[in-house]
């Protein structure tokens, strides 16, 4: 795919609203919640997703997204709330009529039947007749990329292969909706890179609802229409992949889901612009976007600021602009040269430590040790709540 | 400096010939009194003395003209299968709670489900007969059965159990999820992949009461007379020359049922 700019909204070949409009509605959460005795593992969520949607659940492990996932399968009681399907409440409906597709991430083939009788077994149990079995087990496989191993025993495939098996397994008997846990979690990377394309061309293919949990944020990068980031059993930001990157809501959602930068910062009245706060951070003073939810008399203020929203300059240039700050390391990627450095590392207690990425081509990384000024370019970064 | 690599060697030399004197003498002292009965059993004469003087299948021709020998041997298959059966009837569903559901006290009834096995016999067969005493169920053939159905329900637990941990829960969710009942799950796929462990169970229950001779004597109140119990008898009168016919039988037929439950087990185990 070309690559677009972030800030361009119009995403027409993934815009599943167009979907959405034909077929009705897709999965709604209302009010969800899970406790295990005192323990709550998910403490109220509110989900809408369209028809067609391929929205991701990330989140680091303990996150609760594995027990949104097994409430909305039906493999698990919710405590309090309503899970809403079609437009049908399937909140009490076992899971084999909740009419779900599941992939496991470890694909969980049956062990004793072949890959033909794996992939035909939903339509099995409901009674459909053999040879419609048959010849709807062949097209998911087909579409799968998965023919002539009928006959194989799922202990006789690859890992590759037995996903696949998984995969049109949970096709076969035309759920509305697809289930995801970590499918490809068990896969080496190189694999998991092609796997997870292929999803995607798969998903844009057949246009059903998929619900896909991961805690690896590349994977929900190449597959996902939305995004929810999930954190301590609610969901802390939803949206496109671009506004989760580019505008963060929370600090959370910038260091996990972004890979930014999060730095406390002080907010300061007289910002020129609606939509920005003035801020002082690393003894800078900054006119930067503001999160909404970004409270004005918020004691936990940060910035979200991406690796390439820094800069280094030498220690002495120019006025006493930046923070002091010492190289820590430095790696050349090719493209960019990956630097981290610890702020002001003369003061005591533990120091800030930023990762700047600086462009690379001829670029030389520069030595562990030398010190330097870190500088804030404004234009990407983001004041958020912790 | 050569002397004492000699030394050495002969030092070495010595305990390896010492091992293999050692595995030779525990192989002999295992297998002789097997192959001593077996040559036995081929002996023609009235008393049971080696060796015989006269050969010929004269004891197989009384065993299976015997009432009495035949009797307590329908009598043990009799009293075994039910045992068997009743302890996989119990142990399958006791090993589904004991590996899949959050009841307390796991590990205390796993435990406690294994017991038989290794408390003393004797102890269990007068605890077990003093209490039959108080239920009337001395001598009665339901009370054997079910005293065996203890004596193979650690074998259950054991097997089944280790065979329930390879078979992931997964399995079953996904056919849940795929529009099977939870009844239609559990006994299509798990118990499905279950079955090998489950009869490979039973096979070994069904070899340790089949030759069950302790709680028999106890529990049997004399009257039900299965095969271990007649041989016991017997040897009050002196030694039969049959009882090493049927002793024969009895090793050919265990060693049969030993070799098919481990073509179970290690079937099921490259199936997980």
């Amino acid at each position: 795919m070309i690559a677009m700019d972030p800030a361009v909204e119009a995403l027409p070949e993934r815009g599943p609203e167009q979907r959405a409009t034909a077929s009705g509605s897709g999965l709604r959460l209302e009010g969800v919640v899970k406790r295990f005795g005192e323990f709550v593992a998910v403490r109220g969520i509110d989900l809408d997703v369209e028809q067609g949607t391929f929205l991701t659940i990330l989140g680091p492990s303990g996150s609760g997204k594995t027990t949104l996932l097994r409430m909305i399968a039906g493999f698990m009681p919710v405590s309090e709330g309503a899970i809403w399907l079609g437009g049908r409440d399937v909140s009490r409906v076992a899971p084999g009529e909740r009419d779900i597709g599941m992939v496991f991430q470890n694909y969980a083939l049956f062990p004793h039947m072949t890959v033909l009788e794996n992939v035909a077994y939903g339509l099995k149990v409901r009674k459909r007749a053999k040879a419609e079995r048959e010849r709807r087990a062949h097209e998911v496989l087909a579409l799968v990329g998965l023919e002539g191993f009928d006959e194989r025993l799922p202990r006789q495939l690859s890992g590759g292969q037995q996903q696949r098996v998984a995969f049109a397994r949970a096709l076969a008997f035309e759920p509305q909706m697809l289930l995801m846990d970590e499918p490809l979690g068990a896969l080496d990377r190189e694999l998991r890179v092609r796997m997870a394309a292929e999803l995607r061309r798969l998903h844009d293919e057949l246009g059903n609802t998929v619900l896909y949990v991961t805690h690896d944020r590349e994977e929900a990068l190449t597959l996902s229409d939305k995004i929810a980031v999930m954190r301590n059993g609610v969901v802390e930001a939803i949206g496109i992949p671009q506004d989760l990157f580019a505008r963060p809501d929370t600090g959370f959602v910038a260091a996990f889901f972004g890979g930014h930068n999060v730095v406390p910062c002080e907010q300061l009245p007289g910002a020129q612009a609606p939509g920005t706060q003035r801020v002082r951070c690393l003894h800078q003073t900054l006119d930067v976007a503001r999160s909404p939810r970004l409270a004005a008399d918020a004691a936990d203020a940060c910035l979200a600021i991406p690796g390439d929203a820094l800069a280094l300059v030498e220690p002495h240039e120019g006025e006493a602009s930046g923070a002091p700050a010492v190289v820590n390391s430095a790696v050349y990627m090719g493209n960019a040269i990956q630097v981290n450095c610890d702020v002001e590392p003369d003061r005591p207690g533990p120091p800030i430590r930023l990762r700047v990425d600086l462009p690379g081509g001829r670029s030389v990384p520069p030595p562990v040790g030398t010190r330097v000024r870190v500088v804030i370019r404004p234009e990407t970064v983001t004041a958020v709540g912790a | 400096m050569s002397g004492r690599r000699i030394a050495q060697t002969r030092t070495a030399l010595a305990v390896g010939g010492l091992e293999r004197l050692l595995k030779a003498g525990v192989v002999v002292f295992m297998l002789a009194p097997a192959l001593l009965v077996i040559v036995l059993s081929f002996s023609n004469e009235h008393t049971l003395a080696f060796p015989p003087h006269r050969w010929g299948t004269r004891q197989y021709h009384d065993l299976f003209a015997s009432g009495y020998w035949l009797g307590s041997v329908g009598k043990s298959f009799l009293v075994s299968v039910p045992a068997v059966l009743l302890a996989a009837a119990v142990g399958v569903p006791a090993v589904l709670a004991l590996e899949r559901s959050r009841i307390r006290g796991k590990s205390a009834l796993r435990a406690l489900g294994v017991a038989p096995l290794v408390l003393p016999g004797v102890a269990y067969a007068v605890a077990l007969y003093t209490f039959y005493v108080q239920v009337h169920l001395v001598g009665h053939v339901w009370g054997v059965i079910l005293a065996d159905a203890m004596l193979a329900l650690p074998f259950v637990i054991l097997i089944v159990g280790a065979g329930l941990r390879r078979i992931p829960a997964d399995l079953e969710l996904v056919a849940m999820s795929l529009g099977a009942t939870r009844t239609r799950a559990t006994w299509g796929i798990t118990l499905r992949l279950l079955a090998p462990s489950i009869v490979a169970a039973m096979v070994l229950g069904f070899v340790t009461t089949f030759d069950e001779a302790v709680l028999v004597n106890f529990v049997g109140g004399g009257q039900v007379i299965t095969l271990p119990k007649a041989i016991y008898d017997s040897l009050r009168n002196g030694i039969e020359p049959l009882i090493a016919a049927i002793a024969s039988l009895l090793m050919a037929f265990t060693g049969v049922l030993m070799v098919v439950a481990n073509h179970l087990r290690r079937d099921s185990l490259e199936q997980a």
